[in-house]
């Protein structure tokens, strides 16, 4: 990449200009701070190692050091001496525009991450065939036949589509027309992947019964054979977010036995074992998707999002595994895949070969093949004698070891319509381009920003940009990080590994309403009233519903509900066994909301313990821990944001008391222009989050993160500012603003950013 | 439960570990890392339906037994072999007849009751137990001086594609059958084909090498340094696979004829490819312990080569006054005989690598049967003809025992390898102890 350069003199030329900047501060440090902070602010070992970068105004970090420091004797530099170091120490390094300059961010070359990997392999093969359109109903296709242990047609008594797998018949016949004591049922259809990982099916019956999942021909689980008493059956498999997977089962009823029951379940990841949900499930539209099952070593998720900055021997080892697999699958679906018989030896076939592997390169290269390259992969593997067989194992061994496939950004040339297409793709998708974009990239129709954008709103309909968006708000929202989940059984009845999991849901679908439903409006996320209950959360959380009933959007006035703010499964995530805690969650709303940052702790504190002081509130008590002042350059943040949220006790519920006193849940918070707002309560919180700047710009800057897995600055210093500006201006549309980081990034390769002096 | 998806099956063989290991690591070694001491093995070779009692049992106990004519191919080997006559399966229970046959056969323990209907008889499923080639395998694994890649392997010749309890004799624990591989072809993948593709992947490491230096050109030298790092470590990988190769043993990968359809008519070669493959793996030291399936239980084969045109099962019906049945059903187990001596003859020919012994000598192989005779689908008087030197039992001989329960011979076994099982299967038919009479 040749845009780096440019940044790298700008930067030069800066540091020059600093020279003649504030004596007064620059001698100050010198002689008073240096010593621990390091000459350049960059730390020093055993004295104080963390850089000095943050992103305090200038006004706060003067009052901060004319407050603490030096650490060993505050109160020695104040006034216009804190002033002056403060103003040094703001502009030299401290500054995220000092940030900038010292350490210029830049677009970076990048192997696929983990989930890019995955799912490109998932399409890449998909795109040979085996994948069906979705279709739109629910419930799953059943089919009655009065048959011995067997499916034939013409015996077929009944046929409907019902909600989900659960029957039971004692004694009795499903139809009337089912006369004889042999008979079987069989259910098909697709079954949807909430989220990737791995499921654990569970097929529950007292008869004979086999399960296919994502392959037609090897059942995940064979208990055709019944033995014994074991009715569960239980197998895992790992499915990919967001795809839909062919699913069948079929049960027969043997002579002598007189009950059937069949009921077929599954236990997501972090969720409960619950039968397959109807709205998971349909009647037909079922594919059969790759999903690797080689292991590969986590990927860098230091800066809030997944990045391929780096190589280790265990990421090359893993993706040759991972090739062995792929050439393993293809060799095993070569009919399927390339029309061509496995043990095929004609011209016909090797002309066939030759066309499926170039193909499959084109693909994984994600652009046409030059004749050196289609020479030096294919053509010398394929060519004469060379048996069929090995010589397509292979090359699709060879492509997927390949830098061209392992790697986005080798080719950086703006113009190029195929950079363009692999940017929209692995933005909005984490996945290599579709025929339809490809079509377009050869067609040289991606060169203007209505086209990009037509493409872009094509792309967003697709099911890959939920599930992008998902894992975008799983990661904002720390779902996987919620450690107070799990509480003692018996501390709050009712709630249990099925409520927990029945919460997740209810947390995905409120995200998913808001983010895909016409306004989808930030907002929402912040002030919606409305929480998506079933019979169960209702009941526990106090609204009015069936017990029995299905997920739906029940608005609660009285509880002051206000969106993930006070989901009550980030409340209960952010709380400790039996109480609250107004520290996780005041962190929460810090980084993960306001976009702040916060040191860790300088000691690990263990808090303290409810009993040791029963008389004191939650409030109370960590108020008391936390009132020293090197407690409180942080938890004069965190504390305060934190308090806000004390109407919901330890488990998301509403409350007015904590043992006999009243909530406090007032609070505050100091804004980065160094004016305090007040807070009432979490409501009030919500509605000053939703009109500042900071906690706008960091949702932006997030999703930037997330979509482009690049820092926004290296896109220059003003994307992020014209970012915000288009998302206010279009009502704070999370769609919008998804649209226009992709069409943008696509668009316009990073500009070298450009730092203003301050 | 065995389940033949090929890509399943390769991440299972790289198993849990392949996150941290380097690709290489999860290859098989050929080499021989099991040191000097003796290699036992165990062969059990199934042919379905009973036999023709009086042209099978010798009419005389003893060293000066004489055979007869279903016995006759292995008169060369006559001093290596051991013929039990009076040892009966006696478990009862669910399943009819050849589900017990079968399904108890090396387990020694009832069926579960299950959903698997034959004749009359009350329904079953799968055993309640391990059976004793798997019990000795388990032992064998658990020691790492007699621990092989794969510990045992499962061969079979015409074994019917239906997973059932007539199909299965192999259990690795209750409930757990395992399916025998009937495709020589797949064996051969199974057992080298992961070698092949180290070869191929040598090769291919090379050419990417190649096109990183290609690629490297295009990119600015931040970047650079990322592929460079990358290409390190394939070219580490490279000089690896290398390195192995010219350690690793100069056994050869056996050649298969080519397109042999898996169907009865191919039988004979099926028979025959697949005992060869028997035979190298043992000489490679993949595995010590082997099943060799011929059908299943109720085995229908047709076997036109030899002039009988009707189904095995089906004639198996047959009274014994049907002469020229029962000729025709003798000709069938000579046949199976011949090839059980075709698998002796490749033991005795093949060396001990390492020693001046042969495979047989360190070798055992059973010839059994889910049923004594077919029309009476008796369980008493069981075949079990043992050949080879391999468990230090008293060979050369013809022993009558007063109706035994097989549970005995079975311990037998695993005493021989060295594990002084107490009981094995079902208890009751075990407080005799181990078979007497062997040694």
């Amino acid at each position: 990449m040749s845009n780096h350069l440019p940044i790298f003199l700008f930067g030069l030329l800066w540091s020059a200009a600093l020279v003649g900047a504030d004596d007064a501060g620059r001698k100050i440090y010198a002689d008073r701070c240096a010593s621990c902070h390091g000459a350049q602010g960059q730390g020093v070992r055993d004295k104080y190692s963390d850089p000095l970068v943050g992103d305090r105004s200038l006004a706060s970090l003067t009052r901060y050091i004319s407050k603490q420091m030096p650490d060993d004797k505050p109160g020695e530099c104040t006034g216009d001496d804190a002033a002056h170091v403060a103003e040094f120490i703001y502009a030299a390094f401290y500054s995220p525009e000092a940030q900038l300059r010292s350490n210029p961010p830049r677009v970076e070359l990048a192997r696929l991450t983990i989930g890019q990997y995955r799912n490109t392999i998932a399409d890449l093969i998909g795109s040979f065939g085996g994948v069906s359109k979705a279709d739109e109903r629910h419930g799953i296709q059943a089919e009655y036949f009065n048959d011995k242990r067997g499916f034939d047609g013409k015996k077929r008594v009944l046929d409907r589509i019902e909600p989900i797998i659960n029957v039971r018949f004692d004694d009795s016949k499903p139809v009337e027309q089912m006369d004889k004591s042999e008979w079987a049922i069989r259910w098909s259809g697709a079954v949807t992947a909430p989220q990737t990982g791995d499921y654990d099916f569970n097929l529950e019956t007292v008869n004979g019964a086999r399960l296919w999942v994502n392959d037609k021909d090897v059942p995940l689980i064979d208990a055709w054979v019944r033995s014994g008493d074991d009715s569960r059956h239980i197998a895992t498999i790992r499915l990919l977010a967001g795809r839909t997977y062919f699913i069948k089962v079929e049960a027969a009823k043997e002579k002598k036995e007189t009950v059937v029951a069949v009921a077929l379940k599954w236990k997501p990841p972090h969720q409960a074992e619950q039968f397959i949900p109807e709205q998971m499930l349909s009647p037909g539209g079922g594919s059969q998707w790759l999903v690797l099952g080689t292991p590969f070593p986590p990927d860098d998720n230091i800066l809030g999002y997944e990045r391929g900055a780096s190589v280790s021997k265990a990421w090359d080892d893993a993706t040759t595994q991972a090739a062995f697999e792929v050439a393993g699958y293809v060799t095993n679906h070569l009919q399927q895949l390339a029309g061509v018989r496995a043990d095929a030896a004609d011209a016909e076939s090797r002309k066939r070969a030759v066309a499926f592997c170039r193909r499959f390169a084109e693909r994984a290269f994600r652009r046409p093949l030059s004749d050196e390259v289609a020479r030096m992969y294919i053509d010398q593997h394929l060519g004469g004698d060379v048996p069929i067989l090995p010589g397509i194992k292979r090359i699709v061994v060879q492509v997927l070891k390949s830098p061209r496939f392992l790697y986005n950004g080798l080719e950086n040339d703006p113009n190029d319509p195929y950079v363009v297409a692999s940017r929209l793709s692995y933005d909005l998708w984490d996945s290599m381009p579709d025929q339809q974009l490809t079509d377009a990239a050869n067609g040289k129709r991606l060169s203007t920003r209505e086209a990009i954008a037509k493409e872009v709103d094509r792309m967003m309909a697709d099911g890959r940009t939920r599930t992008k968006m998902r894992e975008f708000y799983h990661r904002w929202l720390k779902l996987d990080e919620l450690r107070g989940l799990s509480k003692p059984s018996g501390q709050f009845p009712g709630y249990d590994e099925n409520l927990v999991s029945d919460l997740r849901i209810s947390l995905d679908m409120f995200l998913d309403d808001v983010t895909w439903s016409e306004p989808s409006d930030f907002r929402q996320l912040m002030q919606s009233s409305n929480l998506f209950l079933n019979g169960r959360l209702a009941q526990f959380y106090g609204a009015k519903l069936p017990a029995d009933a299905p997920f739906q959007s029940v608005a609660l006035p009285d509880q002051g509900r206000s969106g993930v703010l006070t989901h009550p499964l980030l409340m209960a995530g952010f709380a400790y066994s039996a109480t609250t805690s107004p520290i996780h969650r005041g962190v929460f709303v810090s980084r993960n909301l306001l976009g702040r940052r916060l040191r860790a702790p300088p000691d690990s504190i263990t808090p303290d313990s409810p009993e040791l002081n029963p008389d004191l509130t939650t409030r109370e008590r960590i108020g008391k821990q936390t009132r020293k002042p090197n407690c409180m350059t942080c938890h004069d943040m965190i504390n305060p944001l934190g308090f806000t949220m004390e109407h919901f006790d330890a488990v998301g519920r509403m409350r007015h008391d904590e043992g006999g006193k009243p909530i406090d849940s007032s609070g505050s918070y100091r804004r980065m222009d160094g004016d305090v707002v007040q807070f009432k309560d979490a409501h009030d919180l919500a509605s000053f989050l939703v009109v500042s700047t900071e906690a706008q710009g960091a949702f932006v800057e997030r999703v930037f993160k997330n979509v482009v897995k690049e820092p926004i600055l290296a896109y220059g210093p003003t994307e992020r500012d014209r970012l915000l500006h288009y998302f206010v201006d279009h009502a704070f549309s999370i769609r919008a603003l998804l649209a226009e980081i992709s069409i943008s990034s696509a668009l316009a390769p990073p500009a070298p950013p450009k730092v203003a002096k301050p | 439960m065995n389940r033949p998806s090929s890509r399943r099956q390769f991440l299972k063989d790289i198993g849990g570990t392949a996150a941290t290991l380097p690709f290489l690591l999860n290859l098989p070694s050929l080499g021989f890392a099991n040191g000097a001491a003796r290699k036992q093995r165990l062969i059990v070779m199934f042919s379905p339906n009973g036999v023709v009692q009086n042209t099978f049992w010798p009419d005389t106990e003893g060293k000066d037994f004489a055979f007869k004519q279903s016995l006759s191919p292995l008169e060369p080997y006559k001093a290596k072999t051991l013929v039990l006559k009076g040892v009966c399966n006696k478990i009862k229970g669910d399943g009819d007849g050849h589900m017990r046959g079968m399904g108890c056969l090396l387990t020694g323990i009832e069926l579960f009751p299950g959903n698997i209907q034959g004749g009359s008889d009350t329904p079953a499923g799968w055993s309640r137990g391990i059976s004793i080639d798997q019990e000795i395998t388990r032992y064998l694994q658990g020691h790492p001086e007699t621990r092989t890649r794969f510990g045992s392997l499962e061969f079979g010749v015409q074994v019917s594609e239906r997973a059932d309890t007539w199909t299965r004799m192999s259990y690795a624990g209750p409930n757990l059958p395992l399916a025998p591989i009937s495709n020589p072809y797949q064996m051969l993948q199974k057992l080298y084909g992961q070698r092949e593709d180290q070869a191929m992947l040598a090769s291919v490491l090379d050419e990417v090498q190649e096109d990183f230096t290609k690629i490297r050109a295009k990119v600015s030298s931040e970047d650079a340094h990322l592929l460079d790092q990358h290409a390190t470590f394939v070219r580490d990988a490279e000089k690896e696979m290398k390195e192995f190769s010219q350690t690793k043993s100069d056994h050869p990968t056996p050649k298969l004829e080519a397109g042999v359809k898996n169907d009865t008519e191919h039988m004979p070669k099926l028979s025959r490819m697949q005992i060869d493959l028997l035979i190298d793996s043992f000489q490679s030291d993949a595995a010590r312990v082997a099943t060799l399936q011929y059908t299943q239980s109720v085995g229908g084969a047709k076997m036109t080569w030899l002039g009988v045109n009707e189904g095995h099962h089906t004639l198996s019906h047959e009274p014994d006054e049907k002469k020229e049945v029962q000729e025709q059903l003798t000709r069938i187990n000579t046949w199976y005989c011949a090839e059980l001596a075709y698998l002796v003859k490749r033991l005795s020919e093949t060396k001990e690598p390492g020693t001046n012994q042969t495979l047989l000598d360190n070798t055992v192989v059973i010839w059994t049967n889910e049923l004594g005779k077919g029309n009476s689908h008796t369980r008493d008087n069981i075949p079990f003809v043992l050949v080879g030197n391999g468990l230090d039992f008293t060979m050369g001989r013809s022993v009558f025992y007063p109706m035994v329960p097989h549970n005995r011979l079975l311990m037998s076994l695993a005493h021989a390898f060295g594990n002084q099982l107490t009981t094995f299967g079902n208890p009751t038919f075990c407080s005799d102890g181990v078979l007497n009479r062997l040694t």
